[in-house]
């Protein structure tokens, strides 16, 4: 590739670009930024790669890996072009259906297709989806549109137009002009005008001039500059080149956390194609105007997203904060005047140069122009990236595109701005959202993270989260801030452990403003912010910590005791079987009770309860009632006794080699485990020893229910999987459940160790709804549910045919 | 050996500007800890104090003057998947692996480390292991890696 040496060529370049695309190309566009990634997008993109080679489709379907589309919370998504057919929620197991449904014969994979969790209506159309319909995406709509490793796919949608626009047509004083009319405000927190902050860099003595580009977004619940770097590094370099333009730079530095790998990687391949096609280096597009640019990566430090901190940190210092009475765009990076911006502003200035100030303005509220990414994160029952026009309301953005509050429970606060930014209750949800109202209310628009809090969240335990959260990235150059925090954290420690006096009021009010007046930087000054407003608009709950002793939200763990309801409780033994500290005593049939002393409130109980039974009780400021005396604990249960096996029974195999030749029969075997197994001793040796053999010499994979996967571990064997035998016994008739080993459907099941209640329930559902799957009860009581079954014997004869039919087996399962 | 490597590294950063924290990354990711031999010899070969070295490595997160496991844990700590139960993944991950939040495995197997935010705030409680990303991530499903990571 030659460097393009004027606008005409960039133009021609582009046209040659469209003349080559076909709108009829089937193209499927998957979505592999880190959060699909995080949930499997890998594993989509090689299954569709494979099926497409199956079907020696690899030269007819374009496979397009795109940045993030928002909707993460239904990832991993993908899009069938040219008819723009959605599919969310994709798994590997899916590919084949999509390829063999879709791009054969053009039909639709329903159960892809966006299902509304709000209405529980399927969506066919994208624009009627209400997490887009009320978006208005100006920068995120392009993450969908290109491959973020081609340029020329950001060239076909017009990209570079607005440098070559700028460099050719527009003076720097011009360029600078028109983002001053714009009024297009900082993304990154604080809203300064980016116009006024290139105009005093422009303006201040001292050469070199740098433009940095801050992606060091610290602040936690925040991925939208992530997004963007990831999904269209060119709309933010483009951005950059003309800032640099602007304000006279010739190199500039794009400094990127070191937890975003992807978003260096792509902006990396950004820099270089972009060097190779003449948009960036020396005599860019032929204009004489010079620019070189380079990424440096953070190394973890929340405190370097400040700007003086970060100019340090590209200086390869400690990344400190400076004094502010220094201005960092009069001396900046190496004492030089310098400009520094979010990454999302930068995206914004290509589209301003395009489409003109006025259009710019034409969008937003007075005092804040244009759209802005939101991180919807939290309760909410849709996450994911939304972008919309400043001045909506915040109840607009959580109900409407957000879907509401998760399992319909209630809305108690958003947090906005991150550590620095506090929360906001329920009675502000109309506010619109703009970078003075917002700040009015105490919190800050911050980068744009927006954490929904439901009533499970304790608003005590969230302050003391931020708090801490800053104590420990405070720098610890100032007193105010490492010290004051540290206070801070102490009494906000004791409050929610119970140990509060009321005269905390006083002392955190009066920490936090010494704070905010002493300390260096903006950390510490706003430090005491999600503090603040939560003991602002949510005292109540501070005080029942202090004076009941009592966590509202049930979240306070040293607040906090388990208790069983011996009504609801059906002994199903889930929750004893998820107790890691043994605290749980009980047994099938038999109502469990906790043990207080033994009791560490992880709330892996609670979790595990089914939520038909809820048994499982949270209490906090009262009294835990008395167990039921341990007679009394027995539930009669007669259904379990009278057992009816119907016409069918199973065969019973009373020769191990029978068995090794039926087992070897089946082409996906799996061995399911329960805990009794482990109370089995023979000679010298548990069971699950010889079910390892088993397992190992037959290649069969096992899964292990509940806690026994912990008896496997500790005997250095790994199971495949391990769940509760309800689950797996669903599983099994599931027919589109690909197995243990995600190769495809069990045709063999082989049982052990249950309680047997459990395997009875379990065989007699698999007898008649997965009536191709073969069981096998290797227990030695005889199960007629079974297809087949080992006989009623003694425990010598059980295991003497086990350790029997291994021995038929060589290794590898023949 | 290991100072071949480091002055390998060393190479490519001499007679740059501000190139410390560059370079400091490169070492940690190919050694997986910053060792005394690498803080000396960046200050025999770029004339930069060994005061100002251990300053810079004590205060990102991303060094270790500590070798590393083999195995590196993050269990993201940001806010959104703190409401979303990120502390009881953190709790679970410490009891599967045995070792406290920050620290690593005596057997050199296993780092442990909290981490600020990893930018997957939708798809809250996030783990990161070994470089892969686990969204939605439940308890028993880390304790399971936890394990597979063990016997492999």
């Amino acid at each position: 590739m030659k460097p393009l040496e004027s606008p005409s060529g960039l133009e021609q370049l582009r046209a040659e670009i469209l003349s080559r695309k076909d709108p009829a190309q089937l193209t499927i566009a998957l979505c592999t930024s880190t959060g699909c990634e995080a949930l499997g997008a890998q594993e989509v993109l090689d299954a569709l790669k494979e099926e497409l080679k199956k079907y020696r489709l690899e030269g007819k379907v374009k496979i397009r890996e795109t940045g993030c589309l928002g909707f993460c919370e239904q990832g991993p998504r993908l899009v069938i072009y040219p008819k723009e057919i959605y599919y969310f929620k994709v798994k590997a197991a899916d590919v084949p259906q999509i390829v063999s449904k879709t791009l054969l014969k053009g039909k639709l994979v329903e159960h892809l297709l966006y299902n509304d969790a709000v209405t529980g209506k399927t969506i066919e159309k994208l624009s009627d989806v209400p997490f887009y319909k009320y978006q208005h995406r100006l920068l995120l709509e392009n993450n969908a549109k290109v491959d973020p490793k081609k340029i020329e796919d950001y060239i076909a949608l017009g990209g570079y137009s607005a440098l070559a626009k700028s460099l050719y047509k527009m003076t720097p004083e011009q360029v600078l002009e028109e983002v001053k009319k714009s009024k297009l405000r900082g993304r990154g927190g604080g809203g300064f005008p980016t116009g006024r902050k290139w105009e005093s860099t422009r303006n201040a003595p001292g050469e070199p001039k740098y433009v940095i580009v801050n992606c060091d977004e610290g602040d936690p619940g925040a991925f939208m500059n992530r997004a963007l770097m990831e999904g269209n590094p060119h709309g933010i370099l483009e951005g950059l080149i003309i800032a640099a333009y602007a304000v006279g730079s010739t190199e500039g530095f794009i400094y990127v956390r070191q937890e975003y790998p992807l978003a260096v990687e792509n902006m990396q391949i950004a820099i270089d194609e972009a060097e190779k096609y003449g948009l960036l280096g020396k005599n860019i597009l032929g204009s004489g105007f010079n620019f070189k640019v380079s990424i440096h990566r953070g190394a973890g430090a929340f405190v370097s997203g400040e700007s003086s901190a970060l100019m340090n940190a590209i200086e390869g210092k400690v990344g400190e904060p400076r004094p502010k009475y220094v201005h960092t765009s009069e001396k900046g990076l190496y004492d030089k005047p310098s400009v520094l911006n979010n990454v999302e502003t930068y995206a914004n200035v290509p589209l301003i140069i395009n489409n003109g100030a006025e259009w710019f303005r034409s969008i937003g509220t007075e005092s804040s122009k244009g759209t802005k990414i939101f991180a919807l994160a939290g309760k909410v029952t849709n996450t994911g990236l939304v972008e919309v026009p400043l001045g909506i309301s915040l109840r607009d953005v959580i109900f409407k595109i957000g879907g509401g509050i998760r399992n319909n429970k209630k809305f108690k606060a958003v947090q906005t701005g991150g550590p620095s930014g506090g929360v906001i209750p329920k009675q502000f949800l109309d506010c619109p959202v703009d970078f003075d109202e917002i700040t009015k209310l105490g919190s800050m628009m911050g980068s744009g993270g927006m954490i929904v809090m439901d009533s499970d969240t304790c608003m005590v335990d969230v302050a003391r989260y931020f708090v801490n959260f800053l104590c420990d990235e405070s720098c610890g150059q100032c007193v105010p801030c490492r010290e004051g925090l540290k206070q801070v954290r102490k009494i906000l420690d004791d409050i929610v452990a119970g140990n509060g006096k009321p005269s905390d009021f006083e002392t955190l009010q009066k920490i936090a403003e010494e704070m905010r007046v002493s300390s260096l930087c903006a950390l510490g000054q706003t430090a005491a912010n999600p503090m603040l407003t939560t003991l602002r608009h949510f005292k109540d709950e501070y005080m029942a910590h202090i004076v009941e002793k009592k966590c509202p939200a049930l979240v306070c763990k040293k607040l906090l005791k388990f208790y069983i309801n011996p009504e609801k409780c059906t002994g199903c033994q889930y929750c004893a079987m998820s107790c890691k500290d043994n605290a749980i005593e009980g047994a099938i049939d038999k109502i469990h009770v906790v043990d207080q002393n033994k009791c560490t409130q992880c709330g892996a109980c609670f979790d595990v309860c089914p939520p038909e039974y809820s048994a499982v009780q949270k209490l906090s400021g009262e009294p835990v009632p008395q167990v039921l005396p341990e007679d009394n604990r027995w539930i009669d249960r007669p259904w379990a006794l009278a057992e009816v096996s119907g016409s069918k029974k199973a065969m019973i195999i009373s020769n191990a080699n029978v068995a090794a030749d039926l087992i070897k029969k089946a082409l996906r075997p799996v061995l399911v485990v329960g805990s009794n197994a482990a109370e089995t001793e023979y000679e010298g040796k548990n069971l699950i020893e010889y079910l390892i053999e088993f397992a190992r010499k037959a290649a069969i994979p096992v899964v292990a229910t509940g806690q026994t996967v912990n008896e496997f571990l500790k005997r250095g064997y790994t199971p495949s999987d391990s769940m509760s035998a309800t689950e797996i016994g669903c599983r099994l008739v599931d027919p589109e459940w690909m197995g243990v080993e995600s190769q495809g459907q069990h045709d063999m099941v082989l049982f052990v160790g249950l309680p047997i209640p459990t395997t009875v329930e379990l065989l007699s559902g698999l007898k008649n709804f997965a009536p191709k799957l073969k069981a096998i009860n290797l227990d030695n009581m005889y199960t007629p549910h079974a297809t087949w079954s080992l006989p009623s014997s003694n425990v010598k004869d059980w295991i003497t045919t086990i350790i029997a039919m291994t021995s038929k087996f060589e290794d590898g399962g023949q | 050996m290991i100072k071949e490597q480091i002055d390998r590294i060393i190479d490519k950063y001499v007679a740059k500007e501000g190139v410390l924290i560059q370079l400091l990354l490169e070492i940690q990711r190919e050694l997986n800890w910053i060792p005394v031999e690498a803080v000396n010899r960046i200050n025999e070969r770029l004339g930069i104090p060994v005061s100002e070295i251990y300053r810079v490595v004590s205060f990102y997160t991303a060094f270790s003057l500590k070798p590393r496991g083999k195995h590196l844990v993050r269990v993201c700590a940001g806010t959104a998947c703190y409401v979303r139960g990120g502390q009881r993944v953190m709790d679970a991950t410490e009891k599967a692996i045995g070792i406290k939040a920050g620290e690593t495995s005596n057997d050199l197997e296993f780092t442990l480390q909290p981490v600020n935010c990893l930018g997957c705030c939708a798809l809250g409680p996030v783990v990161e292991i070994d470089s892969k990303y686990y969204g939605t991530a439940t308890p028993k499903q880390i304790e399971l890696i936890i394990a597979r990571k063990r016997s492999a």
